[in-house]
């Protein structure tokens, strides 16, 4: 008797055990990968009326995500960046536009359909990849259940950036590094609906590009592999590019008025696109520094 | 606390005083190692901001009759800095009754408990690695029927000077079939099962959660003769960690498999062992990481060298999955032979290997990937691997030696969890000599020479600590006195301004049941391992005094 009395004992131990059956997630809808960052680039411009509703939807999606949205603001297109006449002066002097953001521009296809309008890691390419700002919303949320297969770290000295890339799952190659700098809290005109505002604040605006190269020379990654990058930067030769770009940009009235940057307002942004599908699959943003 | 020590103080004298029984007894142990804590650059060690740390600790147990009680009182003020930070103050975290009645054993407050060898649950303190998970809560033993024991218990895991959350339920059984059925039979079989269970809620809104994980293991015990086989195999229920991403959540659940063949005669002993474990960490909290929190114990395959040279790589045992191999051989070549010589030769071998398990190295289960890593396969990455020699030779009555040829293989980048890359694969070959010369009676010089010279089996980008060579005098003078002087020298380092002598001197005095000990050294950075289980050991410099002694 006693001997059944323990096998029963034993029994109800072992079914005492929560065995869980997939799916696992319970609730799908809410969940977003901790790791994931997502980048919005939005493409603007300083005549833009509408444009500051963008970047206030791309305010918007941070308050709610926090650090885990990242944005570029850049400006193209002659129609909607292009500095005002002198003889108009004081009015939109400045000229937004590099020759990274009218590459893009070009590549992707954006302006063609109005802005403004903007990529949410260029998810859906080449199909649906131009986003009006009411889809970045739905296009984050998807974005942000993605799992991640590398984790992006960036450190900066005044005249060196380093990037980190942790490989989280083994990969082929097939995944390009973008370095860029952006900057924040540019005091300038826009238009904002009918109205010029003349101390609109323009934040993560795009101003240089540093890198954009195979992540590694090998061809297959592994887990747990750290792959470091160093780009030496000097300031004033940056704008200088800008300058001279925007000087020779004669056909779209370019006017040189590129410089001036505010190094205290400066962030890096370091991204990962696959080179066949062109989503980006990680991104970070730090201070400059 | 005081409340508790308080009263069992006052329990004791009552009982001691005004007992009319006399077998009672009370009986402990004491412990005090204080150490200074110097800054050197060259070592990387730190000063401490105390100057002096100390660990310290007092036992005190008393007996009567199938009574027993007992309480442990620890100081860390602060602790010593090669132990968990967590451990400061003092308290007294061990306390427990216990009697026994009629085969019925019953234990209320701290205990330390095992299932099997350890696979599933093991409560245990290692003073050595700073680990104690002792139980608090109630056990009961009995052992009123014939053949047969059993134990059950529950209660919550020690985590420094608190409880983990997880609350454990388990329960053993063990039946000698021999005895059971009363067969005489040269083949015996002793056949044991057990279960735990632990119960932490869930507070995942995105996941589920088991709240109730289980983890069982069944074992058998076969003699016959000079013969000897151990088997055990464990099997442990989903349980993800606590985590918002849905890469990391594994739901896959864990196995352990041990096994075991012993034959030994005089003169002669032979062992091979094979184990294979699985997603097989069991913890008492599965939101908290740290050895602290560990539950469960496999014991390594690789044998525990004393020796430091042969030490200065030793094996972290990998309780989420590896495969492993060992061979173990014993030898005495009989006096009088033409290798045993007068006294007889002694000579071990020991050959062990372990590798991580195919493709992601565990099991893992989740609701985008399903992966089971192949049950044998030896083709994976290598962890470690050890082949030793030793070889013991008594010349005559006051010379005695000891040689060790070795070659270890060392996987630093993933034993110590770096970048792949950083430190890379280290292969060395360690030779020992060893003598001990008898001066007179109770006087003994003993010579340690050791030599290690090691190779990069993979590239790594940090430089290399390369071949290190060591020396030991120690002279004793039984029973009282002993002294040491010891000097460990990395000479190969690839960075010359860390080619560094590490040298200490170690005195002691014991007499009766005291033990004192005074010494000065520096410690190189490193794995501190017991039977599998590590601690980093920051680098210092510092003058150490301890104290021992039981009564």
């Amino acid at each position: 008797m006693k001997k059944y009395l323990y096998l029963i004992i034993l029994l109800f131990l072992v079914t005492s055990c929560d065995v869980e059956e997939g799916p696992f997630i319970t609730d799908y809808n809410s969940y977003i990968n901790p790791d994931k960052k997502v980048l919005i680039e939005d493409f603007t411009g300083h005549l833009c009326p509408n444009c500051p509703d963008a970047a206030r939807e791309m305010e918007a999606i941070h308050e709610i995500y926090g650090d885990q949205i990242i944005g570029m603001a850049i400006h193209v297109t002659k129609a909607f960046a292009m500095p005002y006449p002198l003889s108009q002066f004081p009015k939109f002097q400045y000229d937004f536009r590099t020759q990274w953001g009218d590459q893009w521009d070009n590549t992707y296809g954006i302006s063609d359909l109005g802005l403004p309008r903007g990529m949410v890691n260029r998810s859906l390419y080449p199909d649906a990849h131009q986003m009006s700002k009411d889809e970045w919303a739905e296009a984050v949320s998807l974005e942000l259940k993605k799992d991640i297969d590398f984790k992006i770290y960036i450190t900066s000295t005044e005249n060196n950036i380093s990037i980190t890339t942790e490989v989280i799952n083994d990969r082929n190659n097939k995944y390009n590094i973008v370095v860029c700098l952006t900057e924040s809290n540019i005091v300038n005109w826009q238009k904002d609906g009918t109205s010029d505002v003349s101390d609109y604040v323009h934040n993560h605006v795009l101003k240089t590009v540093l890198a954009d190269e195979l992540l590694s020379n090998n061809t297959s990654l592994f887990t747990g592999e750290m792959i470091v990058k160093n780009y030496n930067y000097n300031i004033e030769d940056l704008e200088q590019i800008n300058i001279n770009y925007s000087l020779d940009n004669t056909s779209e009235l370019g006017n040189g008025e590129a410089g001036n940057w505010n190094i205290e307002n400066l962030s890096v942004i370091a991204y990962i696109y696959n080179n066949i599908t062109h989503e980006i699959v990680q991104v970070e943003e730090a201070h400059l520094n | 606390m005081k409340r508790y020590f308080l009263f069992f103080i006052s329990f004791i004298l009552c009982n001691h005083f005004f007992g009319q029984n006399n077998n009672s007894q009370i009986y402990g142990d004491f412990n005090l190692s204080l150490q200074s804590y110097q800054k050197d650059d060259l070592i990387g060690a730190q000063k401490a901001e105390e100057i002096i740390l100390n660990n310290a600790y007092l036992n005190i147990r008393y007996s009567r009759g199938n009574f027993q009680t007992g309480i442990r009182y620890e100081s860390y003020l602060n602790a010593l800095s090669d132990f968990d930070p967590e451990f400061k103050g003092n308290g007294i975290p061990f306390r427990y009754a216990t009697y026994s009645i009629h085969g019925l054993e019953v234990t209320a407050g701290n205990y330390y408990e095992q299932i099997g060898n350890g696979l599933i649950f093991r409560s245990y303190e290692e003073k050595g690695l700073g680990i104690d998970n002792a139980m608090d809560g109630i056990r009961i033993k009995y052992n009123g029927i014939k053949s047969v024991r059993i134990k059950a218990f529950i209660g919550k895991s020690r985590t420094h000077f608190a409880y983990a959350e997880g609350i454990f339920r388990g329960i053993d059984g063990e039946i000698n079939i021999n005895d059971l059925l009363s067969i005489e039979r040269k083949t015996k079989f002793i056949i044991g099962g057990g279960f735990v269970s632990r119960y932490q809620e869930r507070s995942n809104v995105i996941f589920k959660l088991p709240q109730n994980v289980g983890a069982f293991s069944g074992r058998i015990n076969i003699n016959h003769g000079r013969w000897q086989y151990y088997s055990e195999f464990a099997y442990k229920t989903n349980d993800p960690a606590n985590v918002l991403s849905k890469q990391k959540m594994n739901y896959a659940s864990g196995s352990a498999f041990i096994s075991n063949l012993n034959y030994s005669k005089r003169g002669f002993g032979i062992s091979a062992s094979l184990h294979r474990i699985d997603n097989m960490t069991l913890k008492s909290d599965r939101d908290r990481d740290g050895k602290a929190y560990l539950i469960n114990y496999i014991p390594t395959l690789s044998k525990p060298h004393t020796y430091s040279l042969l030490a200065l790589y030793p094996y972290a045992i990998q309780l989420d999955g590896e495969i492993g191999v060992q061979l173990d051989m014993f030898l005495k070549l009989k006096k009088g032979t033409l290798l045993g010589g007068k006294y007889g030769t002694k000579i071990a071998l020991n050959i062990s290997r372990m590798n991580g398990l195919s493709g992601l190295g565990k099991s893992f289960l989740n609701d985008d990937v399903n992966y089971t890593p192949m049950t044998l396969c030896f083709a994976q990455e290598l962890y470690f691997q050890d082949f030793n020699l030793e070889i013991n030779k008594k010349i005559n009555r006051k010379i005695n030696t000891t040689s060790v040829i070795a070659n270890q293989t060392y996987n630093k980048d993933f034993l110590e969890g770096h970048t792949i890359g950083e430190d890379g694969v280290i292969n060395s070959t360690i030779l020992v000599g060893d003598i001990s010369y008898k001066i007179k009676k109770g006087h003994t010089v003993r010579i340690e020479m050791q030599t290690l010279v090691s190779q990069q089996l993979k590239k790594a980008e940090k430089l290399a600590e390369g071949d290190w060579s060591m020396g030991l005098i120690e002279y004793t003078i039984s029973p009282h006195w002993f002294f040491s002087v010891q000097d460990m020298y990395n000479w190969g380092n690839e960075n010359p301004d860390k080619q560094l002598h590490y040298l200490n001197i170690n005195f002691g005095y014991a007499k009766k049941g005291n033990r004192f000990e005074i010494g000065y050294g520096k410690k190189r950075e490193g794995i501190f391992c017991v039977g599998g289980v590590c601690k980093l050991v920051p680098s210092s410099n510092g003058i150490s005094f301890n104290v021992s002694s039981s009564f």
